[in-house]
């Protein structure tokens, strides 16, 4: 145990030792950024560019077979400040990249790469987006906390997989959405996935409660319906609380797999967030049980203009199939965003 | 005599009646007429392009405002400088939430070489929206922002990419450009004006 404490403490003092130096290292703590582009900077406008390009090139195809030449902007004007309107109409496209390192006290170390990538559509419609995603969000019951050991259960299960496909936004409000996508999932071996999904938003004092709707089918697991309730709300200027309890029901599930999770977050600036999250998850099939109880303390910081981020994750998971012993662990989080995310 | 008098004094009076009445109804006729017209004011001030054209104090070494009408119709205006009218372009200002635009094309012997862009905005997000698609064109563009009492002017100089610029000429595009920036008093967004091919060696 005394070993076990001073892993965890060690742990500790490397993550807000990073998350102290490396930021004051690169500047972020700085209120106003360099302006004059870096070289950091090109290597990412490059990287965009291999997104961007190929996405203005899809809209300006479509703009272009149905539109006569008279409509069309002044080629003049193009000549001198590039297809603004392509520009105007990708915006949205990007893909997130985030490597996760995990150091476990059993494991040592677990890697990961999860990546979330749109492409938007607008010359054909726009409420069509193309969607590539590493992760399939429809089984999982913990979205807010990741566990490394959750995920390799769902792994095994063949319930975790990455799709691709197309969304199409049947309704899409401030307080409503209902969005149709139909694709493919992929990780040992393709089967076609569809799925309808639903959100409607009720605020009431100072909350906002949300319920969250989604029925899918697809080859290898059947059919299946996820239900989310949340609620959130804001206090002291700088915090935010929330409760989210997901039910899901599928042909692979045990029962229903259900999950609970709560957080309290504060929002310093901008840059900078500090959040608690305590979350438990279990199922109800052969009997209601509890399989894992997790508690995080993520910090996020902003590393690099608006598209680099770091998040330092210490927590502990109590697992079932550990006897419910603290078994801690820290998750090392870099999210880069590559293309334009400025509005979806 | 005493008639001819009265007579006179009559007629007198009477005209000055007729005068006075006429006056009124014409006064009247005017008041009427100028609340019922539609009050004159122009959508599209001449004030506006003669501020964004460059004086000549201000123009590069050699440039002119260009007047080839096959140059001008290419660039969607009728004049130089313009308020830009053709529907597509409008639409495509529009479509970037701006109101107006106005073009003004320089370049020596008829051949553009310097474009003034200036896009209006009234509201602040869309200006900002259009700031970040110009950035993200990496266009050889200095753009530039002008606030007014209702809205912003987004004022960007660009330089075609595909032409190569010689040292002394860019030297002179920007000493114009800041000359111009002074006189109308605007804040520099952006300068992305190195992203054109490089001058030629002169050595």
């Amino acid at each position: 145990m005394t070993s076990l404490c001073r892993h965890c403490f060690r742990y500790l003092c490397v993550a807000f030792g990073l998350a102290v130096l490396f930021p004051s290292a690169s500047g972020a703590d700085a209120e106003t950024q360099p302006t004059e582009p870096s070289f950091v900077d090109l290597q990412h406008d490059r990287l965009s560019d291999w997104i961007l390009r190929p996405a203005e090139g899809i809209n300006r195809y479509f703009r272009e077979a149905f539109t006569r030449d008279e409509d069309k902007e002044s080629r003049l004007i193009q000549r001198f400040y590039g297809d603004r309107l392509s520009a105007e109409e990708v915006r949205g496209t990007y893909i997130t990249i985030s490597p996760i390192l995990t150091i476990h006290e059993k494991e040592d170390v677990n890697v990961d790469v999860d990546f979330s990538a749109r492409l938007r559509l607008r010359q054909i419609h726009d409420r069509l987006r193309i969607f590539a995603d590493s992760r399939d969000p429809d089984h999982d019951i913990l979205e807010g906390v990741f566990s490394p050991q959750y995920r390799r259960e769902l792994e095994e299960d063949e319930r975790d997989a990455g799709a691709a496909g197309l969304i199409y936004m049947i309704t899409e409000r401030a307080d409503r959405s209902l969005s149709l996508s139909s694709g493919l999932r992929y990780r040992r071996g393709v089967s076609p996935k569809i799925r309808l999904r639903g959100t409607l938003d009720y605020p009431f004092a100072a909350w906002n409660a949300r319920v969250a709707q989604s029925a899918f089918w697809d080859r290898q697991t059947g059919f299946g319906e996820k239900t989310e309730l949340s609620f959130r709300r804001s206090f002291l200027e700088i915090g935010r609380f929330g409760s989210t309890s997901a039910a899901t029901w599928s042909e692979t599930s045990q029962g229903v797999d259900w999950g609970q999770f709560l957080s309290c977050s504060a929002h310093f600036s901008p840059r900078k967030s500090l959040a608690l999250k305590t979350g438990i998850r279990g199922h109800t099939h052969p009997s209601t049980v509890p399989q894992q109880y997790a508690i995080r303390i993520p910090y996020r910081q902003r590393i690099f203009r608006d598209w680099l981020f770091i998040e330092l994750e210490p927590g502990a998971d109590f697992l079932r199939e550990n006897d419910y012993r603290f078994t801690p662990l820290m998750n090392i989080t870099l999210d880069i965003v590559l293309g334009s995310f400025g509005s979806d | 005599m005493n008639c001819t008098v009265s007579w006179t004094e009559k007629t007198v009076m009477g005209v000055a009646r007729l005068w006075f009445a006429l006056l009124m109804l014409s006064g009247g006729v005017a008041l009427f007429g100028g609340a019922c017209r539609f009050a004159d004011v122009e959508v599209m001030p001449q004030e506006v392009l003669r501020s964004f054209s460059m004086t000549w104090w201000e123009r590069p070494w050699g440039y002119r405002l260009i007047g080839d009408t096959n140059v001008l119709r290419e660039a969607g205006i009728r004049r130089n400088p313009d308020y830009v009218t053709r529907r597509a372009d409008v639409e495509a200002t529009l479509k970037l939430g701006g109101l107006s635009s106005v073009l003004a094309l320089y370049g020596p012997h008829d051949e553009p070489r310097l474009v003034i862009h200036g896009v209006y905005f009234k509201d602040r997000d869309k200006f900002e929206n259009y700031v970040q698609i110009q950035r993200t064109r990496r266009r050889p563009v200095r753009a530039f922002e002008k606030e007014t009492r209702d809205g912003w002017w987004h004022v960007s100089f660009a330089r075609d990419a595909d032409l190569i610029y010689k040292e002394r000429e860019l030297r002179s595009l920007h000493r114009g450009i800041h000359r111009y920036q002074r006189r109308l008093n605007m804040d520099e967004i952006f300068d992305e004006f190195h992203r054109g091919r490089p001058p030629p060696n002169e050595s």
